[in-house]
């Protein structure tokens, strides 16, 4: 029997600062789904994996400082622009409840662990601003102590979007498997450069083409860039949408 | 190379109409170029620029060309006012960016290190530039100053102090874009460009300082106070956030109104410019115009009185020598067919070339042809050249060097190194907001502007006047 401290978790993808509050930075960041103790990894072999193909986009909205009464950890709260990871999580703790894999009974908490104590909690609440992010892969990790972390398998996903090069101004491929996704992944994308956007962002908006996806994602543009400013002109309205079996994309091309 | 191009004359290549071009396409080039260089992109755009209702003469590549919105960047493309049409991608989000050059009484190798580092830090710190870099004002502009502002044009800023009358005859159209409506800009477009008046702005902006660094018409330059030596002051700039909001409300508009369906590209979309969307279109785009006029025209204001503090000259003393557009709708008159003829000429990432004798440019300049600036990179040159005045592409030129390699190139090229030292390596002193910007604007990101120009030269566009060495550049 080879027992290991294992977790599911996903790997999480953001522009992550270049510099940070003092502590025991998390060299890893993921985002734990369920926390399984001492096991077999060949338990979980064939555990449910992601229904969802792109990877889902969230953005970091505050601080946690955990537990509470006397915290030890420093962590983000991740929301999610959509359902589908926040589901899948019970999707996973109801599989593995149901296999006797896992006890918790406090609901699942969106949150990427970022460093240990000692740390000023002040200093990283002052630090702390929105920032896009994404679930970039399913993982089985195993916890080896000392806040490292080794991933025995994954599950990929595929990138909500990826930067592509073109001459004059910013380009990007975004991936989506319906139209308001399609959307979610350009801001993100754009977020990535800029997070201010995530400021003005428009949540569930109904559309129904890529002109007005291109409309709604230059009104956020505007509003960002008269409040805070912006390194964008404008997102372009280059190309068409290309369905490649169950998956949308689009080049996205923008004026800088 | 294409295998589509046919030689015309020299640096000229013709596209030879196919399909539903309904003028070929003039590529202004060198061989070499067509040969090591990839076009398809810009090429397939001069095509679709063809098939617009209304064209006259050719669809037009400068040879600074790269792929843009509808339009290459590069492309000129000039309209029957009653039958053609008025495209806001053939004239481009940041309306009226353009370059001013200025010249100063001071031959640069006198400024020793330490006045170089006080000036740039003096500008740096007086003048925004970077991502939402608005100026901070003491007083906020009225809703009547900006209304006047956008009608006026760079007028505005003289009468406001920020200038002299002098500089609005060395400014293209003495820096008015006729026509100009407050009530054709949406609120968000005003609201957007503010507080932005007198500021850089990101990406490719800059304000350079630099010298003479050689005269290659010798005659001309004399007549323009132009001398070896000399110091510059390069100011590169546009209508900020209110000129891209202007064509971002219009490209909505236009789409949603179907000026789109049977085009090749949705950026190209356009309205008939007789039309009352196409005259909203020109009265909106007139104001940023105007709008970008006064920006360049505060700037310089402000590089004068960055010049005063630190050299002590006098603001007058820094003397304008032109200002051009490079994205801009402008209504022409030129010869079709042996008959003067009103046109709308569409220039995008191309300046106007005027040549001696024409009519809208002042005394001096009339007898010359006017100032053509090109801009390069901030590690080689920029040029001052002369306008010939080519019926052939509408007298117009190119507008810079045209980038070479992505930003996502550039970044990758110059992680872990240090773009600052190299450049101080090279001489030049560079300021910026962020290491990314200066990393994406790294000479290597730009073609060779030696090379533009010899293609300009070669297809008698314009004329070298003098190449212009940067050693201070401030970057948006």
């Amino acid at each position: 029997m080879t027992l290991k401290r294992l977790f599911f978790g996903m790997e999480m993808q953001a522009p992550w600062p270049s510099e940070w509050p003092e502590g025991r930075r998390i060299q890893e960041p993921h985002l734990t789904l369920a926390f399984l103790g001492a096991r077999e990894p060949s338990d979980v072999e064939k555990v449910v994996r992601p229904p969802f193909h792109v990877a889902p986009c969230g953005w970091f909205d505050r601080l946690l400082a955990l537990p509470e009464a006397h915290p030890r950890v420093i962590a983000w709260h991740a929301s999610w622009w959509e359902r589908s990871l926040p589901d899948f999580a019970l999707l996973l703790t109801n599989w593995l409840r149901e296999r006797a894999l896992f006890s918790e009974k406090r609901p699942w908490l969106s949150h990427v662990t970022l460093c240990r104590s000692p740390f000023l909690i002040h200093q990283w609440q002052k630090a702390f601003e929105i920032l896009p992010c994404y679930a970039g892969s399913f993982n089985l990790y195993e916890s080896l102590g000392n806040s490292l972390y080794k991933p025995l398998w994954t599950h990929p996903l595929l990138p909500p979007f990826e930067e592509i090069p073109h001459t004059a101004d910013l380009a990007f491929r975004i991936r989506a498997e319906s139209l308001p996704q399609l959307y979610i992944h350009a801001l993100t994308a754009l977020a990535f450069y800029d997070p201010a956007l995530l400021l003005h962002r428009l949540e569930n908006p109904a559309l129904e083409s890529l002109e007005e996806i291109i409309i709604l994602l230059n009104k956020i543009l505007s509003v960002t860039d008269r409040e805070q400013g912006s390194p964008f002109k404008a997102v372009s309205f280059h190309g068409s949408i290309q369905h490649l079996g169950p998956l949308l994309e689009w080049e996205m091309i923008i004026d800088v | 190379m294409s295998n589509s191009l046919v030689p015309f004359k020299p640096g000229l290549y013709l596209l030879p109409p196919n399909g539903a071009m309904r003028v070929p396409g003039l590529i202004v080039a060198t061989q070499q170029q067509l040969l090591s260089e990839e076009l398809e992109k810009p090429l397939e755009q001069v095509r679709n620029v063809a098939t617009l209702p209304g064209i006259v003469g050719y669809s037009i590549a400068m040879p600074d060309m790269h792929w843009g919105y509808g339009f290459p960047i590069g492309g000129v493309a000039a309209m029957d006012l009653q039958t053609g049409v008025i495209s806001p991608g053939g004239i481009g989000y940041d309306i009226n960016c353009g370059v001013r050059l200025a010249v100063v009484p001071l031959a640069f190798q006198s400024l020793d290190a330490r006045t170089r580092k006080a000036l740039l830090n003096e500008i740096f710190h007086s003048i925004p530039s970077g991502t939402g870099q608005g100026h901070k004002r003491e007083k906020t502009l009225s809703d009547a100053d900006y209304k006047e502002l956008l009608i006026q044009g760079a007028a505005w800023s003289v009468h406001k102090g920020m200038g002299v009358p002098q500089d609005l005859e060395q400014t293209e159209s003495n820096g008015v874009l006729a026509g100009a409506d407050f009530a054709a800009v949406s609120q968000e477009a005003r609201l957007r460009g503010r507080s932005q008046v007198g500021s850089i702005g990101s990406g490719n902006h800059f304000i350079e300082i630099g010298e003479i660094q050689k005269v290659v018409e010798p005659t001309l330059a004399a007549a323009w106070g132009i001398e070896k030596g000399q110091t510059y002051i390069l100011i590169h700039s546009g209508s900020r956030g209110f000129g891209h909001q202007v064509c971002q409300d219009f490209l909505n508009d236009f789409i949603q109104k179907g000026f789109a369906k049977n085009l090749p590209d949705r950026q190209l979309v356009a309205a008939p410019i007789m039309s009352s969307e196409g005259k909203q279109y020109w009265a909106a785009m007139a104001a940023a115009a105007n709008f970008a006029f006064n920006n360049r025209q505060q700037i310089l204001h402000f590089v004068r009185l960055a010049f005063q503090k630190v050299c002590r000259l006098e603001l007058t003393s820094i003397r304008l020598l032109y200002d051009v557009c490079h994205n801009i709708g402008k209504i022409e008159t030129h010869l079709v067919e042996g008959k003067a003829t009103k046109l709308l000429v569409h220039r995008k990432g191309a300046t106007r070339a005027y040549g001696p004798g024409s009519p809208e440019l002042t005394p001096l300049f009339r007898t010359t042809g006017q100032p053509v600036l090109v801009p390069g990179d901030m590690g080689r040159a920029s040029y001052l050249m002369v306008g010939l005045g080519n019926p052939l592409t509408w007298c117009s030129a190119c507008h810079g060097a045209g980038r070479a390699h992505s930003r996502i190139h550039c970044l990758q090229a110059w992680k872990g190194k240090r773009p600052l030292e190299h450049m101080a390596s090279l001489g030049v002193q560079v300021m910026a907001h962020t290491t990314r910007t200066i990393a994406e604007e790294m000479p290597d990101a730009y073609k060779d502007v030696d090379r533009v120009i010899e293609a300009v030269e070669e297809a008698r566009l314009a004329q070298a006047v003098a190449r212009l060495r940067p050693y201070l550049v401030l970057k948006g």
